[in-house]
This record gives C-alpha cells, structure tokens and sequence, in this order.
C-alpha cells in the first residue's frame, strides 16, 4: 500500500503508548476522577456507579463533526471501505474498516447518478456514529477512549487499548444485515473487535488526517457532484456538523 | 525506458535471494515486464533472469498430480498431449492467450502473475489510478467497457489471465518459494482482490515467485473445457471467458469459473450448486447459465459481459454435455 499518511501529522500525539497520557486529553480515567469530583459528591451518595458513569457520559460535549452518507447518491465502489481500511493500516492502526457498505436493495439511485449508472443501484454506505452521549466512554478501564477536547471527536488510541470489550456492550448501534463486500452477512456494534490487531475500532474521523475523513475525499460519486459532472445538492457522503438532533435522526 | 541491473538466476533459491533487492522484478518470458518497464508502470531496478534456472519448464504427471514447472511456455502447454489429455481446458486456455509470437515466449508463470490492462491504468497520463498508487478510479464514471462485473472495490480492473481461470475451474494450487522455503497456494487463494490490497493482483510477495502449477488427480482426465470472447480472435485479451469441470452425469461436482469479469477468477457459486444432481440439459443449461452471473453489478459499459458470460457458459456446458 502507498504511504497515504500525512507528514507532519501528530500520530505520536495521538497514539501515545500506554501510561503516556496527553495532557489535554479527556480520558476515562481523568473524567471518573475528575468528573465524579465534578459531577459530584450526588451521584456518589445515591451510591450508584452506574449513575456516575451516565452522568459522565452525559457530560461530554459533542463531537464537532460526523461523517453522513446519502444512500441514493451511493453506487457500491466500496472506495470509502477500501480507503479507510488502507490509510489506517498506513498509519499503523488497525485495518479494519470503520465504514461498511451494506447491500440494500429496496434503496433507489438518485436519477442524476441512475442516468450514468442504472445498475449500480441498492447500497447503503452505514458510518460509525460520533454520539451525542458516548456510552463506551465510562466503560473503558484503560486510557484507550478518548474526546478529543477541541473537537470532541470520540476515537479509541489503539496503543492504548486492551481489547476488554467493555467500550462494544454499551454501544447503542449495530451494523444488521449484508455487506455489498463479497454479500457477507454482518451483525455487529459500531465498536467492532480487529482479531489480527487485538484492539477494538471505531470512527475516528481519520484524526490526524490533514484532509479529514478519507471516505468523504475519495468517494467518486463526491468527486463526479464536486466536479459538476453529477448535479446535486448533497454528497454520497459528507461530513456535516453533529448535534445531538441530528444524531438521534441518524440512529 | 530507465537503465536497470540484469542478473541471471541459476536457482530458484538464488532467484529469491536477487528479488529481496528493491525494485526487483522476476524476468522469464517477458512479454509483459518490458510494457510493464517501458510504461514505467513499476520502478524497475534490477530484472532477476529465471530462464536460466534449470528443471523449472518440466510438464510431467507425478504422485498422481499433473504438475508444471512455471516456466513452461504457454505453446509447449499448448502442444502437449499430456495436457490435452489431463486437464483440457488448461490447454486450450494455453491456446487462446495472445498470439502465437507471445506463447512461444510467454510462460505459465508469467501468464498468472501478469499486471491488469485496465485502459487507464495502462495510460501514462491517469497516474492518480488506484492500482498507480494514486487515489481514483477513473472506470467508476468513465469508459468501463473492460471493467468488473462483480467485486469491484475502489478499483475495478479485472484479472486478465486465462490460464488462471481454466486452473480455477480445475482445483489447481501453485507452489510458491520465499525466503522462508516453499509454500502451496490454491489458485482462488492466489488472486487478490482490489478490497484485499489494490496495488497487488496476486498473494505474491515481492521477493516470492512460482514455481510449479499443480493440478489434482481428482480433475485429471475429466470434462473440462475453456472457451474465450474477445473482440480479436488472433490476438486479444478476453472480453468474457468461462472454464468449467464436470465430474459424473448426472453431475456430482461441477467447478465454473469465469474470467475477466472480476478481479480476480471468478467462482459461478451458484451455478456449481445448481448444476450437482442434475444431468446436463437444455433446460438445466439454460438455468446455470443465468445464475452463473447472479450478483453482476454492471458499471456504464460493461453490462453486455452478463449475456457474454451466460453465452459462453451455455456453451461450455453444452459441449460437456456432448
């Protein structure tokens, strides 16, 4: 595979091996010292972890972005799996695809992409979530999830992860139905388990990606509406603001 | 083309040694490496000789395999009764590749490990393809006459060989040496998929090469037959083509791939499952022929492959039938 990282990026800032906690990172183990000092003395006189950890998963500012995807304008190129596996396994994070395209094939091509190809109609392009409350948050034992405090971006540092599980019981999105890969059957959270790396992976929005989410820059359907090749008013996929109204739509 | 070191291999084990060198590249008949160096489509440095390697174009039967050294040229394929005899489609695939200059030169090695002839990956002036090591696919919304049908993933060349697609059918493996001595790849283990890796059409590592091609007693002396479209018939790459093994009548196992439809060989699943207990007529035919491109996701200019490829298939089957 080509080095597809980009120079200059943080990727040691970001994946700091374990004990090696950036300072301005907002991890579990920070917020349940920190938070339940915050969040307070209440929840810890109801007695209830499991409040404490909702409140502290409550707590968290919302991720700034999140990736979308419009499944009529969608043709099954797989190039958004097939880059995400890549640039991650370039920047050695798990390869593991944090989108998946499933094979849908009540959905419709929008007539503008039909007009160029009818028969690449029935995907489903399913991205990972940035929740309004990160659940798997709290769960984790270990510094391996992370809020990124200026953009609120949920990802997991891979160095830091022990495959525990803990952040995938809580995740209240699954991945139901066939893959357009090879039409394999996938059941699933979004917090999926990587075999070859041992870790757990998410979205993380390619953090340290001078270009953002390669999904969204290398989609051709993207670059086909960008170059006025396609007309449309919305991208095949697109990276849009998060809200928590927003996310409860997606879901 | 850019000056590059020539080294002559005497072993298979020296072979390897030489291609653990960066920009190494394995020489035997060449009828693809030159265009490849001449495109500049792969940095070159150093071109590692395997014509000199004694034993390895040996076509022989041996523990009950039909076992074939890589360098075996595709004419002697051709030519051999032993072939002809064994595992018929792989000759007449051997028959149907290019034209007579390049069989005489080209090997069965080379002929598996060959690069895509995607148009545009063939075009020194789309050097953000993919397969380039760039960022698009230009067949997506471009010309994708020569292009996939089925599992197309950001890049949608397709396999370009037609001994591969008749030792598919045959339930062929092929030895492979490395540094670390030599491993057995089955033939659809082989192939790659662009979801896989899309710089790479094949599992072989840079400093790996072929070594033998060997065919299982269980397809030796069975129906099998290749049969190929292309728009040249004296010389072109195939356009569709389908190989098929068929053991028994009624059918007991039936293996069908087919090629140039995807990036690599492609197993007709569905149609092998269909085709078990059933003898082969018309109707029956007719049926795998249609299932044998279940799931064709065709691209703007390649959907007349689906009724190739059920042309060819009805074909094919109907000459084992006879």
């Amino acid at each position: 595979m080509p080095e597809m990282n980009d120079p200059g990026a943080p990727q040691d800032a970001l994946e700091p091996r374990s004990g090696a906690q950036p300072a301005d990172a907002l991890s579990r183990r920070r917020l349940v010292v920190g938070g339940l000092a915050a969040v307070g003395a209440a929840a810890v006189a109801a007695g209830t972890l499991g409040r404490a950890a909702s409140a502290v998963a409550a707590q968290q500012p919302l991720s700034d972005r999140v990736v979308v995807a419009d499944p009529t304008l969608c043709v099954g190129c797989l190039a958004c799996e097939v880059n995400c596996s890549a640039w991650h396994a370039s920047v050695g994070r798990s390869a593991l695809p944090r989108i998946r395209v499933l094979s849908t094939p009540q959905v419709a091509l929008r007539k503008e992409v039909a007009a160029y190809l009818p028969a690449r109609a029935g995907y489903s392009p399913a991205t990972r979530r940035q929740c309004a409350t990160p659940w798997c948050l709290p769960n984790c034992p270990t510094t391996g999830l992370r809020i990124d405090p200026q953009t609120g971006n949920r990802y997991i540092a891979e160095a830091d992860c022990i495959a525990c599980g803990k952040c995938e019981v809580d995740c209240p999105v699954e991945w139901q139905g066939t893959l357009a890969r090879k039409a394999q059957p996938i059941s699933s959270k979004r917090v999926v388990y990587d075999p070859a790396a041992n870790v757990y992976t998410k979205c993380d929005l390619c953090i340290g990606r001078a270009g953002g989410p390669i999904c969204v820059e290398r989609c051709p359907v993207n670059v086909a509406i960008k170059a006025g090749y396609v007309t449309s008013d919305t991208l095949c996929l697109d990276l849009k603001q998060s809200t928590e109204a927003q996310w409860k739509r997606l879901v | 083309m850019k000056r590059f070191e020539h080294t002559n291999a005497t072993s298979v084990a020296e072979a390897v040694r030489l291609l653990a060198a960066q920009n190494a590249r394995a020489l035997a008949g060449g009828t693809d490496l030159l265009g490849i160096m001449k495109e500049e489509l792969l940095p070159t440095e150093r071109v590692v000789n395997l014509k000199t390697i004694p034993g390895l174009d040996a076509i022989k039967e041996e523990s009950g395999e039909l076992r074939i050294g890589a360098l075996a040229r595709l004419a002697d394929l051709a030519a051999s009764a032993l072939v002809a005899q064994k595992a018929p489609a792989l000759a007449q695939a051997a028959a149907a590749v290019a034209s007579p200059q390049i069989r005489t030169m080209g090997t069965l090695g080379g002929n598996l490990a060959q690069k895509v002839r995607c148009w545009y990956y063939r075009d020194p002036d789309r050097a953000d393809c993919y397969k380039r090591g760039g960022s698009f696919c230009y067949a997506v919304f471009g010309a994708s006459d020569l292009h996939a049908l089925f599992d197309g993933a950001a890049c949608f060349a397709v396999q370009p060989s037609d001994t591969a697609v008749a030792l598919s059918a045959l339930g062929a493996s092929l030895v492979v040496a490395g540094p670390a001595g030599q491993r057995v790849v089955g033939v659809d283990d082989f192939f790659i998929g662009p979801d896989v890796d899309y710089l790479r059409e094949t599992a072989l590592k840079p400093d790996e090469l072929i070594v033998e091609v060997r065919i299982p007693a269980s397809a030796l002396g069975q129906k099998s037959v290749f049969l190929k479209a292309a728009p040249r018939r004296s010389i072109d790459f195939a356009r569709g083509s389908v190989a098929a093994l068929v053991l028994g009548s009624p059918v007991q196992r039936a293996r069908l791939s087919l090629g140039a439809v995807a990036p690599t060989p492609k197993r007709a699943s569905a149609a092998e499952a269909f085709l078990a207990g059933k003898k082969l007529q018309a109707d029956v035919i007719a049926q795998a022929a249609t299932l044998a491109t279940a799931g064709a996701k065709p691209l703007a200019g390649n959907a007349y492959k689906v009724q190739l490829i059920q042309g060819l298939v009805r074909q094919a089957l109907t000459r084992l039938a006879a």
